[in-house]
């Protein structure tokens, strides 16, 4: 097998999500916030958009890439 | 904590977004470097909090990314300061107390003394006061440890002490010198007789009695020898321990005059007020009232917070009204003075001494009365006298 066959992808673009649990996630590389509701909330980020089901659900804080949700996360979805 | 005070002096806003993108607002905010406190959802809106300068600065991006923004509710100290605008007094008023507050606290408010059981605590506030320490002084003057150098060799009833000056208040706690146990010396003694008297009852502890119960004895004569000889016929020097009771004569005489003048306090008094404020007093009160003889009392009640005196009292100086009177004094009355002025030195002149026998004459001249009173008291006579072995 050659060397160069298998490349990593580019590890740094990636969002990088951090739970605590199933109550409070943060996320960074976030672009933006797509939808902001109670039972869900979407996350842009530069490769995915990443989408929180749940109750109660709320954006603790906002900062420049970095978002943090807070509330009883159900699903998570990566859409591409 | 910190954070919301921070917040209250910046001043921040409740706010609502509502509009077709409201999610937009906050990610704009996000990349302004904005933050949105409590972003919370409800239907179709977004209510949050933010620092008051930053809302005015994002506001008309806000407008031109097509949401509205909404204030609910307004907080902190910018907005309380503005409804207080019309009242300059206000404002003024509580910034020139908080300063007066900040002063008056670098200055002594209370002296406190603990632990002055047998000493009196008078005594060591003026100690404490001739070194500077005392009410309206200067806090930051004050040190601890030089006070204590310097008054622990004054105060030789003081074994230790301590001064903390916690907040506005100096707490000086003092422990008292225990008093030296008499310890008895080694040194070999007689018992001798301290005045003349007949000896009623002898009570030896160690030493060989000399005299017998009933024989009458001369001030000075010995009573219990230190020296004693064994079986063996060795001399033993001891000391000598007993008590030896015998009756004793004792006189006394006292005089009384016929007439004197008599100093009594009438009913009247003034009371004369001053406010006194750390240093300061002012007069409280006006009275022109004033008698030929008076005598004063002065009493102080300190305002206090708590368990904490404030530099604010009243002082209260009385002066009550003082009658002479020439009193006269018969024979009858002359008799009942010198009976309680002999019941007053039987008490305290000899509080350890029986009275066996007591007679009392009085006789009478142009000037007053006379009173010879002779006694006998049974009482211990015993003194130790130490003597050298060579």
């Amino acid at each position: 097998m050659k060397r160069n066959e298998f490349s990593a992808p580019d590890m740094g673009s990636l969002p990088l999500i951090e739970m605590l649990g199933n109550r409070r996630i943060s996320i960074e590389g976030s672009t933006g916030i797509l939808l902001y509701e109670e039972s869900c909330i979407r996350i842009n980020t530069s490769k995915m958009v990443v989408s929180f089901g749940g109750r109660g659900l709320r954006v603790r804080c906002i900062g420049g890439s970095c978002v943090e949700v807070e509330g009883v996360v159900t699903e998570i979805k990566f859409i591409f | 904590m910190l954070i919301e005070v921070f917040r209250f002096i910046k001043g921040s806003v409740d706010f609502e977004i509502s509009g077709r993108f409201p999610e937009r607002f906050l990610n704009l905010a996000a990349r302004r470097g904005i933050s949105v406190i409590n972003a919370c959802p409800s239907n179709g809106r977004i209510s949050g909090r933010m620092i008051a300068a930053d809302y005015r600065r994002i506001r008309p991006t806000a407008k031109s990314s097509g949401v509205r923004l909404r204030i609910t509710k307004k907080r902190g100290l910018p907005f309380l300061a503005r409804r207080f605008r019309g009242r300059l007094g206000l404002p003024v008023g509580f910034v020139l107390g908080i300063a007066l507050l900040i002063f008056l606290s670098c200055f002594v408010w209370s002296v406190s003394i603990e632990g002055a059981e047998q000493t009196s605590e008078t005594k060591l506030l003026r100690a404490f006061e001739d070194q500077g320490v005392k009410v309206g002084c200067f806090k930051g003057r004050i040190d601890p440890l030089e006070l204590r150098t310097k008054l622990l060799p004054e105060l030789k009833e003081l074994s230790w002490l301590s001064v903390n000056v916690i907040g506005s208040t100096v707490r000086i706690e003092v422990r008292e010198r225990s008093p030296k146990p008499e310890l008895e010396s080694g040194h070999p003694c007689n018992i001798v007789a301290r005045t003349d008297g007949v000896i009623t009852k002898i009570n030896a502890a160690r030493g060989k009695t000399e005299i017998a119960e009933g024989s009458g004895v001369a001030k000075g004569e010995l009573l219990v020898s230190g020296v004693t000889n064994t079986a063996r016929d060795e001399v033993v020097f001891s000391r000598a321990r007993a008590e030896v009771f015998a009756d004793v004569y004792s006189e006394k005489e006292s005089y009384l005059p016929k007439s004197f003048d008599y100093y009594s306090l009438t009913e009247n008094k003034v009371d004369r007020r001053r406010l006194s404020i750390l240093w300061w007093e002012f007069p409280a009160s006006l009275s022109f009232t004033s008698y030929e003889n008076t005598a004063y009392s002065e009493s102080f009640d300190s305002a206090s917070l708590g368990n904490n005196s404030l530099p604010l009292g009243l002082r209260t100086r009385t002066a009550h009204e003082v009658r002479n009177e020439r009193f006269t004094l018969s024979r009858r009355s002359a008799e009942v003075c010198f009976k309680n002025e002999l019941l007053l030195y039987e008490l305290f002149e000899r509080p350890d001494s029986a009275v066996r026998e007591r007679k009392l004459s009085i006789t009478e001249d142009g000037r007053g009365y006379r009173c010879s009173a002779s006694y006998i008291f049974n009482e211990d006579i015993a003194e130790e006298k130490e003597f050298d072995v060579n």
